[in-house]
């Protein structure tokens, strides 16, 4: 009479009972792996992280020395008067419009044509990735030997008649930063070669045969097929050497031009350094971090959406 | 049998771990930093130094850590904040240490140099750049001095005298590119061309303007800074300079001197030891020829003792009496004539004892450079120049050997730089 079946309430209560206890299987087995990993994550990127929002809101010009809140001053001084700022800002950008597809996209080629592992391949790939195994100390010096003066560049230059090309290439302030982008281009490509071939490697092969069987040559297997196959990867590889070029590129700038001549060669990553290292002011070098911090998930954010591949 | 051996083994172990703490409780570690490495002449006298006191006190054992000179003040400020920084640090009285007393980095030698029996051993001029607020922040150790060399073979080819004004430089420089030569070798995109800068600016400016614009800036509006910058330009826009001057360095610069092709050069002691025979015996040491107007009474050079001194930090403190002997020891006037005779370092103590015929002929030019009034001193520079402001202001110097820079907008830069600082 308004009593439920015996057999039903255990039909209904079973299913609620075992969804819970699954729940909670699930959420404790997570925190139990995932939890060293969350808390390493928490020390080591996090805590850092917020702590460089902290910073930029000192002035504090040292590490041994005392620090000042002053709020926003730090933004302040970024974004109304400080020159060298916005010329590190144009530079970086010159850097990224130049270095970025420079690198990827050769990269993109050549890893294709490794992919198709035509005699000689294993050779090449190892020729490819050897500017990464220099340090960068190496580069600079290798790259130093090309632009001085008397270097190999305005020897060839003067050879074959050119000597009006000829530069001081490091100390003109119209080639400083073209120079130190030029080292960014040759020791990334090589690298991101390989990368690509390790993922177009493993394209079928049945593909390719598909697409010469209906006339198409390489050219276009590579950009009307392999591309947009691997669009998501590419879009991977596009966002690491963002952030490469926005934060990882200053070591070139220091070790060949110092930011000189003047600015000419001043980049945002290198004006940080800059700033916490030599300046020791390191209030505003946080300041400078932090906007590199939402440059570079703006960026990653809009290479996202160009590459991401919607189904 | 094998469970006598054993508990043998065991004992023996025991025994072992027992005494390696004793051991260690006996000797004392100094630990030194320093950019003295293999590769600078200074550097192997100062091991071979090390070398000679730990044999002669085989308590005490000096760990060396050889880094770059540039790298040292962060290293000393983030291993102090750890307080792990290194007993000793050998470094020079310029930017980042001259507040290195006043911030707890290093500890005052007032005391320790009357403590030591050290105060009539220092020359006193040695002292005097070394105090700082009353007191002596550290142990001066590296002399030097600073000329332009002058390759009088060249002078001759090219049929003029070494110039003591900058009109005669003028000339002179023509004469040597007519006949082949680059004038004046200096590396215009690294620290010897702004030192050279800096010294003729200084040259142009009395000893207070010196403390009062390099300590605070106003470049642009004193009369003798903006004829000297105005000078300096001119020389530049004159080809006294060698070709792309703004891409010279310090290896190219002393390439160009010492294979013959340059006429002049500013270098200072370390390079001494580095000049090949054959041209060493055209050099002749002098000044930078006077500007116009010029306070200065003959062409300008410089000297010095804050190349390098030996700071005692807070944790050198807690070793005082192992650190009193390694000081008393290294300033003992053999051991500094070792630099001397080695590396042609000009000793900050008297009574130094050498054998001439060790010396390099240049080093002892300078010597007798500096007792005559063939050149004079003019004031160090980076003694007055703010820690915070030295990184942007060496940056931007290079910038005058940049073809187009004008003097007015050089000054206007060298003073928004102050103004940044102070702001």
């Amino acid at each position: 009479m308004g009593v439920m079946p015996r057999t039903q309430t255990t039909e209904t209560t079973r299913p609620i009972k075992h969804l819970n206890k699954r729940v909670l299987t699930n959420w404790l087995s997570f925190f139990v792996f995932s939890g060293p990993a969350l808390i390493v994550f928490a020390i080591f990127m996090l805590y850092p992280l917020a702590n460089m929002f902290h910073v930029s809101t000192l002035d504090w010009e040292g590490l041994i020395k005392p620090s000042v809140n002053i709020g926003l001053a730090n933004y302040e001084k970024l974004f109304t008067h400080d020159r060298h700022f916005s010329t590190a800002l144009l530079n970086t950008a010159i850097q990224i419009a130049i270095a970025l597809p420079g690198t990827i996209f050769p990269a993109f080629i050549l890893g294709f044509f490794l992919s198709l592992r035509w005699p000689g391949y294993r050779i090449l790939r190892t020729v490819y990735f050897s500017p990464v195994m220099l340090a960068a100390p190496g580069v600079s010096m290798l790259f130093l030997g090309l632009y001085l003066p008397d270097g190999i560049i305005n020897f060839l230059l003067r050879q074959f008649g050119l000597e009006s090309l000829t530069h001081v290439w490091l100390a003109d302030v119209n080639t400083s930063l073209l120079a130190v982008t030029a080292v960014e281009i040759w020791a990334g490509i090589g690298f991101y070669t390989v990368l690509f071939f390790g993922v177009l490697s493993n394209i079928p092969r049945e593909i390719y045969e598909a697409a010469l069987m209906e006339g198409a040559n390489l050219w276009e297997i590579l950009w009307k097929i392999v591309f947009p196959m691997t669009l998501d990867f590419f879009g991977v590889v596009l966002m690491l050497h963002y952030m490469w070029l926005l934060l990882g590129a200053a070591q070139n700038v220091l070790l060949l031009t110092q930011g000189g001549p003047g600015d000419s060669s001043l980049t945002l990553g290198f004006y940080l350094y800059k700033q916490a290292f030599q300046i020791r002011d390191l209030g505003y070098s946080q300041a400078i971090g932090v906007f590199i911090f939402f440059v570079g998930l703006a960026g990653m954010l809009v290479i996202r959406l160009a590459t991401h591949r919607k189904y | 049998m094998k469970n006598k051996v054993l508990a043998s083994l065991l004992a023996t172990l025991l025994l072992v771990i027992g005494a390696v703490p004793a051991l260690a409780q006996d000797s004392t570690t100094i630990s030194v930093v320093t950019n003295w490495g293999p590769d600078d002449p200074k550097g192997p006298v100062l091991q071979s130094i090390f070398d000679d006191f730990m044999a002669a006190n085989p308590d005490i054992t000096i760990d060396v850590d050889v880094i770059s000179n540039d790298d040292i003040p962060t290293k000393l400020e983030t291993s102090y904040l750890g307080g792990a920084e290194s007993d000793i640090v050998m470094f020079n009285l310029l930017g980042p240490s001259l507040s290195w007393v006043e911030d707890g980095l290093a500890m005052p030698v007032t005391e320790y140099v009357e403590a030591w029996g050290l105060s009539d051993s220092f020359l006193p001029v040695a002292l005097d750049q070394w105090t700082l607020d009353g007191e002596i922040a550290a142990f001066p150790l590296e002399g030097f001095n600073w000329p332009v060399w002058y390759n009088t073979t060249i002078f001759e080819e090219a049929g003029v005298d070494i110039p003591t004004t900058t009109d005669e430089l003028l000339v002179a420089a023509e004469a040597i590119r007519a006949a082949g030569y680059q004038p004046f070798a200096i590396g215009g995109s690294d620290w010897t061309g702004v030192r050279l800068f800096q010294m003729v600016l200084a040259s142009g400016l009395t000893q207070d303007e010196v403390a009062s614009l390099f300590g605070e800036g106003g470049f642009s509006e004193n009369d003798h800074a903006k004829a000297a910058v105005e000078t300096f330009v001119e020389l530049r826009d004159a080809g006294v300079f060698a070709d792309s001057v703004e891409g010279l360095e310090f290896n190219t610069m002393n390439e160009l001197f010492f294979s013959g092709e340059a006429a002049m050069m500013h270098g200072g002691a370390w390079s001494y030891g580095e000049i090949p025979e054959e041209v060493m015996d055209s050099v002749v040491l002098g000044g930078f020829p006077m500007l116009p107007d010029s306070p200065s009474a003959a062409p300008a050079w410089w000297s010095g003792f804050g190349a390098k001194g030996i700071w005692i930090t807070r944790n050198g403190l807690e070793k005082l009496d192992a650190i009193e002997q390694l000081i008393t020891f290294i300033y003992q006037p053999d051991m500094v004539g070792r630099f001397v005779e080695q590396a042609g370092m000009v000793p900050p103590i008297a009574g130094v004892e050498v054998d001439a015929d060790l010396l390099n002929p240049l080093f002892v030019q300078s010597l007798s450079l500096a007792e005559s009034d063939a050149a004079t001193f003019v004031p160090l520079t980076e003694l007055y120049i703010p820690g915070q402001v030295l990184p942007s202001l060496d940056s931007i110097s290079t910038d005058i050997y940049i073809p187009g820079t004008t003097a007015e907008d050089f000054l206007a830069e060298m003073d928004s730089i102050y103004a940044d600082y102070q702001d």
